[in-house]
C-alpha cells in the first residue's frame, strides 16, 4: 500500500464540504491510515545529515535471486535458471561473473525526488583501461512498468550522450544501440559471431536481437542494428529511437542513468542513486496517478557487467584497443536477461499551485535555500495558492539593502549574521545603512562541508576523506603544481614557479594527505585537483578562514610559507603575503597566484595565455559546486588544442576538461550540508592538524556544535569553528528569518505563516513536500519556541496592536502545538490545519538536545522608546523654519526698517 | 486561483476508493478550471550576463512542478547549442547573424524568435585604491573607456581619466583592462557601443589587433603585449578583478555581479553630462530610448537597436543599458516536443510577470509594459504553449513592477534625478557604487558642498523603489505609530542624504556631514546621540544661513567687502 503524506491528507481535508465531502474525507483517513506515521526516510542507519544510510525499507538481494516482482518478492521461474547449479541458458557462460553480487538498496518505499544508498558487494573487481573500465561494472537506472513482472527496456530511462565524457573511446555502453549479430548465430565463448553489418566480433552484437517487441527493436529501413525505443509512459504513440529522440523526454542534465559504476577491488562499491518523479522525468511517471486510481510506481534496474559480450567475446584487458572495452548496450536482450530488479514504491506526486500567482518576496543566504524550497511546497497548500512566496538567494549585502528600503519587494530575509553586519567584515563592502526594527526567527541549522568525488581506478573512494586546516589551507591557497597556471607539464620550458619546484603536483599526493587517506590512490592527475570554489563574499566562507586560523600551525604556515618537518609544502608567496593566517578572517577565497603562462602566439594569432583563473574558475553556488563533484564535471582548462575553433572563429583555444571519465575522478568542493546530501557526495572529516579527532558533518556532531552556539550582538546563535565542543563540527550555521516589522500588515501576516510553518511543521525531518530535507538538523524545542515568538509578535503587529515591546520567548509549548490563527482577512489557510500530529520527538528522533546556553528572547533589534527626544527634531525643525522666515524677513527692506527704528 | 485539477484528481484518487474519488472530481468540477497539460523538463543554456535573473526564475518555478535546467555557457554557445538542438531554448545579448569581423553567426534551421527576458547595464567593475583608501566612486567619460579598452590610456593617473575625477588624485597606475574571453553577448554589447560613439578610438583598435573588417564583436580582441587580461564568463571578469592583487584592474559585467563581490563601478558619462550608474530605475530610463524592431516579418523581430540611448540626453541615462533575451523554438523540431513548449511557454509567462519584481534586488531591471506584450505574442509562436492571447485582463494580473495605470514605466517615472554633484565640472560625489558602499573621501576643491544633492539614487540599485524621504518623514511626525527614530531609519539614509530632498537641498548636506549610520545593534545610545548631532547640525545649517546672510549683509553695507566669504554653500 502506497501512503499519502501528511500535507496531501490535510490538503484533502480542506477542500471537501458538506456532509457527503466529510464521508468521503473519512474514507480517505481510513484507506491512508493515521495521519503523521513515520516517514520512511528514518530508520537506524539513517542520518538526517547525510541523508544516507538504510531506513526501514532498506532490501538486500542476491544477484541469483535478482528478479524481484512488484511486491520485491524473487520471481521463482524467471530466477530458475541463473540459480540452478547447471544452468541451461545459451547466456549462462556470463553468469559465473554475477554470481556472488549482492546489492543492498536504503530505501524501497514512499519514493520521492530524492536520494537513496545503493552498495553492493561480491562483485568482480572493474578493470581499468585506457578510456574508461573495460569490464566488471554496474550500469543503474529507472524504469516504470505496470506488470507484476518487471519493466521492459523500453520503459527505462537510459542513453543520454555526453554522459562518459569527451575523453570515452566506450560511449556506445551509454547508448540503446548495438550490432545485430549475423542471421542465427548463437553465443560462443569460443568462436564469437561477428554483426550483420561486417563488424568484428570485438564489438559485441547481441544474437538476441532484434526480438519481437513492440514497437519493434530497429529503425525502419535498418536491419543491421538493433535500436530500442523508448517509449514515454506520457505519450505511448510515439516511440524515442536514438538519442536525438530521446533527448525530448531526458537527456545528460536531466537523466538520473549510471552508465559506468565501479566495482572495487574488494568486489564492493558504493553510489547514490537519484531517483526522479514524473516531475523530473515525465516519459517514466513515476509518483503519477494511474488509471486504476493508483500511484505509479517504477523499477531499478541494475545490469551488472562482466567480461564477456552477449556473444560471447571476453574482453582482453591487456587490449588498449576495442577488444579492451566492453561496447554493448545493457538495454540489448541479452545484456537486459542478466539485470538485477527491483521496486521502487513512490510517494504521490505532492499538489501544485497554479504559476502566475503574486508573490510574497523572500531573500537570503542560499543555504536555506533546500528547506525553502520544499517549506514552498506546504505553505501554498496551506494557504490554498492565494499566498505563494518566492525565494532568492542573493548576497547578504543584498539581504541588508532590500530589508532597508522601506518599499522594497522583499521583507524577510535568511540569514546567518545580523543584517547589516557584513559591511564590518575585512572584505566587507564598508558603509553601512540604518535599518528597520527587525525580528529574527531561526528556522534552519545546517553546516557548511566539503564534498568529494574520488574514483581512481582501484575504485569509489565512500568513506569520509580526512582533512587538517593545514591541508585545507593548502588546497585553497594554490601550493600544488598543477594548481599553478604556469606550470605546463604538456609543453617544455614551463616548469611553474622556483618556490613551488618541489612541492607535490596535487593534494593526493601531499604525504599529510596520504598519511590520513590511505585509501585514496596517489596518481599523476590529469588536470588541478583544488576544490571547488564561490565567488561570493560571506560569513559562511569566513567560518572556513576561522576554522583554519584557529589551528596555530595552519595559521603560521598561511602567513610565513615555510615549511617544516609535518609540512614539507611551501606556501604561495602571493597568499603569504595576504596574511591570510591572522584574524580577522575574510569572507572569500581569493585566487592570488599572479604567475601567468605565456606560450606566445599561436599559428593562428591567438595569445596562448593562462591565468590562475582560467585554470580555476569560480563556480556560482554552493548548489552548484556539489553538482559539478557529482557529476565530475571539472570546469578546469585543460591543455592548448590547436585544433578546437577559438571564440574568434581561429583555431586553436584551450580545451575544456570537462567530465572526467570514471577511474580518473578526483573533484571536491565547497558545499553546504543540504546540497552535499541531496547529491549523495562524501564528506569531508574535519580533524585536528595531528589528523585526530575527526568530524564528518552528522546529527551527533551538528547537535554537539550547535550546543555550544553562543549568542551574538543580535542575539542569533553562532558556532566558534575554533571550539564547537567535543565530536562537534566546525562549520555549523543557523538560519534566521529576519523580518522588517515596519511592513503592511498583510506581509507580517505572510511572513509570519512562512515562519509558523518553517519553524514547526516544517521541522519535520523526511524527503516529502514540506519536509525538512537532509542536511538539516530539526530545530531544538527553544529554537522553535524562540520561532514562535516572533511569529506571535508579528501577528500581533499584523493586527495593528502597537506592542512596542519584544514578547519574552514563553516557557512553554513549541510551536508544534501552539495552533496559530490567521487573521480575518487574510487569505491564508490556517496553519494549524497543516500541522499534522507528528509531535517534535518524532521529527527529532534520536536527538536530545540541550535548550541553546542562553534562553533567548525573540530578538528585535531596534524598537527602543525614544521618549520625548521623538520631539527635538520636531522642534528644532519649527524653530529653524521660524529663524529661516526672519532670514528672509530680514532682508525685506521694510522690516529692515521697522527694526532700525526699534533699535533707535 | 485554483488548483490545477488534473493534481487534484491524482491527489484525491490516491488511496481512495475510485467511487470517492469520481463523486470528489464531480463536486469540484463546477469550480475547478480545466486543467492543463502537465510540465516537462526544459533544458536551455547561454548568457552569463542574464544569469542570475534566470536562476532566480528556474528556481521559483519549482514551487510549481516546472523544473527548468540552464547551463550559463555565454551567449555565443547558447545560441550554438539551441542552433545545434541540444537545448530547447537559448539565452543571448545578441541576435544571430550579426557581421562579426569575418565571421557569420548563422540563424539555427529550427524555427526560433527572440524574446526580451530582462533588462540590466553592462558595468565597468573595478579595483583602485588610493593609498590605502579603495576608490568607490569613480567617473568615466565614453573616451575613458574607450582609451582603456583599446590599450591608449594606460595608466590610472591620465589627463582623459582626471578631468572626470576632479575629486581624485589617481595614482600612476597601471590600467589592466579585463575583457571577456569567451564569446560573449556582452562584449558584443560592449563593442558596439564604442564603435557608435568613439569610433576613431575601436577603428585605430581594430587595424592594431589586425581585425578588419572593423565590427562590433563577440570576442574581445586582446592587444598583444598589453596589460589587457582575458577571461571566461562574468564570474571569470569579476572574479579577477575582485582579487586583492588587481588593484587597477577594470573589467565589464552585469551590474548583479558587482553587487555580488561587492566592488563599486565606474559612474559613466552620458550625453547629459552627467556620470551614472546602471540602477534599476536609469536602466528602465535609458530604454525608454531603445528602437525595438516591431517589424513582426522580420527575422530580428523584438531586436534592440540602442543607438539613440547612447545619445539620449536625459540626465538619468546610463549608456550601456540593454536588454537581454531568451531564444524561444518555434518549431518541434528535436528537441522540442509540445509539451516543452506548453511549459516553456508558461515558464516565459511567469518570468516576464512576475519574474521581473526581483530583479531589482539582484541587479537587473525589469521589463517594461511594450516588451512584456510583445513577449506575450513572441511566446505563443511556441508549439504546445497556452499562453493566454494578450489582453488586458492579463496584463492587470502580471504584476510586473515596471506597470503603471497610465502605460508609463512605473520605474522610469519614478526614477530620481542624479545629484549635482555627478554633473560633469569640478564637483564630484563621494557616496559608493555598486556593491562598494563607503564613501571615498574627494578633494577640498571637488567637494559638493553647496550643492544640493539628491544622492540617493548612487546608494544602492533600489533605490528608485525607495519611498525617498517624504514618506519617510511623514510616517515618523505624522502617523505617530512608531518612533521617529525608527522613521528616520527608515526614510533618511544619512551616508546619502535621501530624507532630506524634499524637506529641503542643504539638509542634505547636514546629514552627509555624519559619515555612518549606527548598525541597528548598537543601541539607543547612538540613536540617541545621533540624534542630538542631527538636531544640533540642522539648527546649524537652517539658522546660519539667516545670520550669516545677515553678517555679511551688514558687512557690505560697512563697505568692507563687496563678496562673501564663506563658501558658496550659504549664499
Amino acid at each position: 500500500m502506497t501512503r499519502r503524506t501528511n500535507t496531501d491528507t490535510v490538503v484533502s481535508r480542506i477542500r471537501w464540504s458538506g456532509a457527503l465531502a466529510a464521508a468521503a474525507a473519512l474514507t480517505a483517513l481510513v484507506a491512508m491510515g493515521p495521519p503523521g506515521e513515520a516517514r520512511a526516510a528514518t530508520g537506524t542507519g539513517y542520518d538526517q545529515i547525510t541523508g544516507k544510510g538504510t531506513t526501514n525499507s532498506a532490501l538486500t538481494v542476491n544477484w541469483a535471486q535478482g528478479l524481484l516482482d512488484n511486491t520485491n518478492k524473487p520471481i521463482a521461474a524467471a530466477n530458475a535458471d541463473r540459480s540452478s547449479a547447471t544452468p541451461t541458458s545459451p547466456l549462462s557462460f556470463m553468469y559465473p561473473d554475477f554470481k556472488n553480487l549482492q546489492v543492498t538498496v536504503s530505501q524501497t518505499q514512499d519514493i520521492t525526488h530524492q536520494g537513496i544508498t545503493i552498495i553492493w558487494k561480491g562483485g568482480i573487481p572493474t578493470v581499468d583501461n585506457s578510456g574508461g573500465p573495460g569490464a566488471n561494472y554496474l550500469q543503474l537506472m529507472e524504469c516504470y512498468g505496470d506488470a507484476s513482472t518487471g519493466p521492459s527496456p523500453q520503459g527505462c530511462e537510459y542513453g543520454s550522450a555526453g554522459l562518459l565524457g569527451p575523453k570515452a573511446s566506450n560511449s556506445s555502453i551509454g547508448t540503446r544501440e548495438g550490432d545485430i549479430c549475423v542471421a542465427g548465430a548463437q553465443p560462443s565463448t569460443t568462436n564469437p559471431p561477428g554483426s550483420l553489418n561486417g563488424d568484428g566480433p570485438v564489438l559485441g552484437c547481441d544474437p538476441g536481437e532484434p526480438g519481437n517487441a513492440n514497437p519493434p527493436d530497429v529503425v525502419q529501413g535498418d536491419n543491421q542494428d538493433y535500436s530500442i525505443p523508448f517509449v514515454p509512459v506520457n505519450d505511448p504513440t510515439h516511440p524515442a529511437y536514438g538519442n536525438i529522440q530521446t533527448a525530448q523526454y531526458f537527456d545528460e542534465f536531466t537523466s538520473n542513468e549510471v552508465q559506468e559504476s565501479v566495482t572495487s577491488a574488494d568486489g564492493t562499491g558504493q553510489l547514490q542513486f537519484e531517483t526522479l518523479t514524473s516531475i523530473e522525468a515525465p516519459g517514466l511517471g513515476c509518483g503519477d496517478l494511474e488509471s486504476n486510481g493508483q500511484t505509479r510506481n517504477c523499477w531499478l534496474v541494475i545490469v551488472p557487467r562482466g567480461q564477456y559480450e552477449p556473444n560471447g567475446y571476453k574482453i582482453d584487458p591487456s587490449s588498449i584497443s576495442a577488444g579492451g572495452l566492453l561496447w554493448s548496450s545493457p538495454l540489448s536482450a541479452s545484456n537486459w536477461a542478466m539485470r538485477i530488479q527491483i521496486h521502487l514504491a513512490y510517494a504521490p506526486i505532492g499538489s501544485f499551485c497554479p504559476i502566475g500567482t503574486q508573490e510574497i518576496q523572500t531573500i537570503g543566504t542560499q543555504i536555506v535555500a533546500r528547506a525553502v524550497q520544499s517549506w514552498q511546497l506546504a505553505l501554498n497548500k496551506a494557504a490554498k495558492c492565494n499566498t505563494v512566496y518566492g525565494y532568492s538567494a542573493v548576497p547578504e549585502a543584498t539581504s541588508t539593502q532590500q530589508l532597508a528600503l522601506p518599499g522594497s519587494p522583499a521583507g524577510l530575509a535568511f540569514t546567518t549574521i545580523p543584517i547589516g553586519s557584513e559591511v564590518a567584515r575585512p572584505g566587507g563592502s564598508g558603509g553601512s545603512i540604518p535599518l528597520p526594527p527587525i525580528l529574527y526567527a531561526p528556522v534552519a541549522v545546517s553546516a557548511v562541508g566539503f564534498g568529494f568525488n574520488i574514483n581512481e581506478g582501484t575504485g569509489f573512494i565512500s568513506t569520509p576523506v580526512k582533512l587538517t586546516p593545514e591541508l585545507l589551507a593548502k588546497g585553497i591557497t594554490q601550493v600544488y603544481l598543477t594548481d599553478l597556471p604556469d606550470y605546463y607539464p604538456n609543453g617544455t620550458g614551463f616548469p611553474g614557479p622556483s618556490w613551488a619546484q618541489s612541492n607535490p603536483v596535487n593534494v593526493t599526493k601531499d604525504p599529510q594527505f596520504q598519511n590520513l587517506n590511505p585509501a585514496v590512490p596517489a596518481l599523476a592527475p590529469l588536470s588541478s585537483e583544488a576544490p571547488l570554489l564561490t565567488e561570493d563574499h560571506s560569513a559562511l566562507n569566513q567560518q572556513v578562514w576561522q576554522w583554519i586560523q584557529a589551528d596555530p600551525a595552519a595559521s603560521a604556515w598561511l602567513n610565513s610559507g615555510t615549511n617544516s618537518a609535518a609540512n614539507s609544502v611551501t606556501a604561495d608567496p602571493d597568499y603569504t603575503g595576504l596574511k591570510l593566517g591572522t584574524p580577522p578572517a575574510i569572507d572569500s577565497f581569493p585566487r592570488a597566484y599572479s604567475g601567468v603562462l605565456d606560450l606566445g602566439q599561436s599559428a593562428s594569432g591567438e595569445e596562448e595565455t593562462r591565468l590562475s583563473l582560467d585554470l580555476l574558475p569560480y563556480v556560482n553556488s554552493y548548489d552548484q559546486a556539489a553538482s559539478s563533484v557529482l557529476t565530475a564535471n571539472n570546469p578546469t582548462t585543460g591543455a592548448w588544442d590547436d585544433q578546437i575553433l577559438s571564440p574568434s572563429g581561429k583555431t586553436g583555444w584551450w580545451d575544456k576538461n570537462g567530465a572526467e571519465p570514471l577511474g580518473h575522478i578526483f573533484i571536491w568542493g565547497i558545499s553546504d550540508t543540504a546540497d552535499l546530501a541531496a547529491y549523495g557526495l562524501v564528506d569531508a572529516q574535519m580533524c585536528d592538524n595531528s589528523g585526530a579527532n575527526c568530524v564528518v558533518p552528522s546529527v551527533a556532531s551538528i547537535t554537539t556544535a550547535l550546543n555550544s552556539a553562543k549568542p551574538d550582538s543580535a542575539g542569533l546563535l553562532q558556532v566558534n569553528p575554533a571550539s564547537p565542543g567535543a565530536g562537534g563540527y566546525p562549520l555549523v550555521q543557523v538560519t534566521y528569518a529576519a523580518v522588517d516589522t515596519a511592513r503592511s500588515a498583510a506581509d507580517l501576516t505572510a511572513y509570519a505563516n512562512l515562519i509558523a510553518y518553517a519553524g514547526g511543521t516544517g521541522q519535520t525531518a523526511g524527503v516529502a513536500p514540506g519536509d525538512l530535507p537532509p542536511g538539516y538538523l530539526p530545530l531544538t524545542a527553544s529554537l522553535k519556541a524562540q520561532a514562535a515568538s516572533v511569529v506571535a509578535t508579528l501577528r500581533a503587529d499584523a493586527k495593528g496592536s502597537t506592542s512596542p515591546s519584544p514578547s519574552p520567548a514563553p516557557s512553554s509549548a513549541p510551536t508544534g502545538s501552539t495552533a496559530p490563527t490567521t487573521t480575518g482577512g487574510s487569505a491564508s489557510a490556517s496553519s494549524g490545519q497543516l500541522t499534522p500530529t507528528v509531535s517534535s520527538s518524532t521529527a527529532t528522533t534520536g536527538l536530545s538536545i540541550l535548550p541553546a546556553p542562553a534562553q533567548l528572547t525573540s530578538s528585535r533589534t531596534a524598537r527602543q522608546p525614544l521618549g520625548g527626544i521623538r520631539w527635538a527634531l520636531l522642534v528644532v525643525v519649527m524653530a529653524g523654519a521660524a529663524c529661516a522666515a526672519g532670514g528672509t524677513a530680514l532682508r525685506s527692506a521694510s522690516v529692515a526698517r521697522w527694526l532700525r527704528r526699534l533699535r533707535t | 486561483m485554483k488548483w490545477r485539477s488534473g493534481m487534484r484528481l491524482r491527489r484525491l484518487a490516491a488511496g481512495v476508493a475510485v467511487a470517492a474519488a469520481t463523486v470528489a472530481a464531480s463536486v469540484f468540477a463546477a469550480v475547478q478550471p480545466a486543467s492543463a497539460a502537465n510540465y516537462v523538463p526544459i533544458s536551455g543554456a547561454g548568457s552569463t550576463w542574464s544569469y542570475n535573473a534566470i536562476n532566480d526564475w528556474t528556481q521559483n518555478v519549482a514551487q510549481f512542478g516546472m523544473k527548468v535546467n540552464y547551463q550559463p555557457v555565454g551567449s555565443t554557445s547558447g545560441r550554438q547549442e539551441f542552433a545545434n538542438g541540444t537545448t530547447d531554448w537559448g539565452a543571448s545579448e545578441i541576435p544571430y547573424g550579426i557581421h562579426d569581423g569575418n565571421n557569420f553567426d548563422p540563424a539555427p534551421t529550427r524555427g526560433y524568435a527572440y524574446m526580451p527576458d530582462t533588462a540590466g547595464g553592462t558595468t565597468f567593475m573595478y579595483n583602485l585604491k588610493i593609498g590605502n583608501t579603495r576608490v568607490t566612486n569613480l567617473r568615466l567619460s565614453g573616451k575613458a573607456i574607450a582609451g582603456i579598452f583599446t590599450g591608449v590610456i594606460t595608466r590610472w593617473n591620465d589627463p582623459i581619466i582626471a578631468a572626470d575625477n576632479p575629486g581624485l588624485t589617481l595614482p600612476a597606475l597601471q590600467i589592466v583592462p579585463v575583457v571577456r574571453s569567451d564569446g560573449s553577448g556582452a562584449t558584443a554589447e560592449f563593442t558596439e557601443w564604442i564603435l557608435a560613439t568613439q569610433p576613431s578610438y575601436w577603428n585605430a583598435y581594430c587595424a592594431r589587433v589586425g581585425r578588419s573588417p572593423c565590427t562590433q564583436t563577440s570576442a574581445y580582441p586582446v592587444l598583444s603585449g598589453s596589460a589587457m587580461i582575458g577571461q571566461a564568463g562574468d564570474l571569470g571578469v569579476s572574479g579577477y578583478v575582485s582579487q586583492q592583487q588587481a588593484d587597477g584592474a577594470i573589467g565589464y559585467v552585469e551590474f548583479s555581479y558587482a553587487l555580488e563581490t561587492g566592488f563599486p563601478v565606474a559612474k559613466v558619462l552620458n550625453a547629459a553630462g552627467y556620470y551614472t550608474q546602471p540602477t534599476a530605475g536609469h536602466v528602465a530610463v535609458s530604454l525608454l530610448k531603445a528602437q525595438i524592431n516591431m517589424d513582426k516579418s522580420s527575422a530580428l523581430y523584438l531586436t534592440q537597436d540602442l543607438s539613440q540611448v547612447y545619445t539620449d540626453r536625459d540626465p538619468r541615462t546610463y549608456e550601456l543599458s540593454s536588454y537581454s533575451y531568451m531564444i524561444l523554438p518555434t518549431s518541434t523540431t528535436a528537441p522540442m516536443t509540445t509539451t516543452k513548449g506548453f511549459t516553456l511557454g508558461a515558464f516565459g509567462a511567469y518570468l516576464l510577470c512576475q519574474g521581473q519584481v526581483p530583479l531589482d534586488a539582484l541587479g537587473y531591471s525589469s521589463l517594461p509594459i511594450n516588451l512584456v506584450e510583445a513577449g506575450f505574442q513572441q511566446l505563443q509562436k511556441i508549439p504546445g504553449n497556452q499562453v493566454p492571447s494578450q489582453t488586458t485582463a492579463q496584463i492587470q494580473q502580471c504584476h510586473n513592477p515596471t506597470f503603471s495605470t497610465n502605460g508609463t514605466n512605473t520605474l522610469a517615472t519614478n526614477d530620481p534625478m542624479p545629484p549635482t554633484c555627478d554633473k560633469q565640472g569640478t564637483t564630484q560625489c563621494t557616496t559608493g557604487t555598486g556593491g562598494a558602499k563607503t564613501p571615498t573621501p574627494v578633494n577640498p576643491s571637488a567637494s559638493a558642498s553647496g550643492t544640493s544633492s539628491t544622492a540617493g539614487t548612487s546608494a544602492s540599485p533600489g533605490a528608485s523603489t525607495s519611498a525617498g524621504a517624504g514618506t519617510g518623514a511623514g510616517t515618523g511626525t505624522g502617523t505617530g505609530t512608531g518612533s521617529l527614530g525608527n522613521a528616520i531609519a527608515q526614510g533618511c539614509s544619512p551616508d546619502s542624504g535621501n530624507c532630506s530632498t524634499t524637506a529641503s537641498g542643504q539638509g542634505a548636506q547636514t546629514v552627509n556631514a555624519v559619515p555612518t549610520a549606527a548598525p541597528a545593534s548598537l543601541g539607543q545610545a547612538l540613536q540617541y546621540a545621533l540624534m542630538a548631532l542631527a538636531a544640533v547640525l540642522v539648527v546649524g545649517l537652517i539658522v546660519a544661513p539667516p545670520l550669516v546672510a545677515q553678517a555679511s549683509r551688514r558687512r557690505r553695507q560697512r563697505g568692507a567687502s563687496g563678496l562673501p566669504r564663506g563658501p558658496g554653500a550659504f549664499q
